[in-house]
């Protein structure tokens, strides 16, 4: 394992919607570098869940729940949310 | 001074004769637009009948944003009093998922923040719907994909 990707922090992740389906859980708990970002974040999940791999580039990445920009830092002990394309209303 | 505004998720069917005693009234508010969003009967060639929606929501972060789109709504517009409710569970055909109502002083800009507030909210606010057909198969509605 290279020293500039040491996994060291862990955050847990939900899967909303259909996105719990193609994960095939509600939550999981991830092993994350720890200058982790929302991009990082969707390479690592592609690896975890081939299944939710393809759909992952419309899905956009809610931090403590909001909608937060691809390069944001998260941090330990942060909620983080796969949200699929909407469809209420 | 506080503005009357009702945003909320409801599982039981949307109690709409309550929105428009909250947004009318007032002698400010020369224009009041509700929208209400229905489950619209469709018929797939393969499991025949939609029988209803299930609705599910990100329900904190939901409410939190329509609270967001409330707040711009009256930063865009002139919006006085204002409902925005979301039914989330069964719902079935007919019946009404979404509320919208605004009031404004005038009708065109309570026409262009209620139209503004349920597109955003089919954008933007984290709830969900499948379909569940009359053949028991059910599968999630796909916004990305046009529906007919």
């Amino acid at each position: 394992m290279s020293r500039w990707f040491r996994l060291n922090m862990t955050v847990t992740i939900l899967f909303l919607g259909p996105a719990r389906d193609l994960a095939g859980a509600g939550s999981a708990r991830l092993e994350a570098p720890e200058s982790t970002t929302p991009a990082t974040l969707r390479d690592l999940l592609a690896q975890r869940f081939p299944r939710i791999a393809p759909g992952l580039a419309t899905m956009r990445i809610a931090v403590n729940q909001s909608f937060v920009r691809e390069d944001e830092r998260i941090n330990p002990g942060d909620e983080v949310a796969i949200i699929p394309p909407v469809s209420g209303g | 001074m506080n503005i009357s505004t009702w945003i909320d998720l409801l599982s039981e069917p949307l109690p709409v004769s309550k929105v428009l005693p909250l947004v009318s009234g007032d002698a400010t508010y020369g224009g009041i637009v509700t929208f209400l969003g229905a489950t619209r009967h469709q018929t797939d060639p393969k499991h025949g009948e939609l029988l209803r929606l299930e609705y599910e929501a990100y329900g904190e972060m939901a409410l939190h944003q329509m609270h967001r789109l409330c707040d711009e709504s009256r930063s865009r517009w002139d919006v006085g009093p204002l409902v925005m409710i979301h039914r989330i569970g069964a719902v079935g055909l007919g019946e009404v998922s979404v509320a919208i109502a605004v009031a404004c002083p005038h009708r065109a800009e309570a026409f262009e923040a209620c139209r503004w507030l349920i597109d955003t909210l089919k954008n933007d606010v984290p709830i969900w719907k499948k379909d569940v057909f009359a053949d028991g198969f059910t599968r999630w509605v796909d916004p990305t994909r046009p529906q007919s």
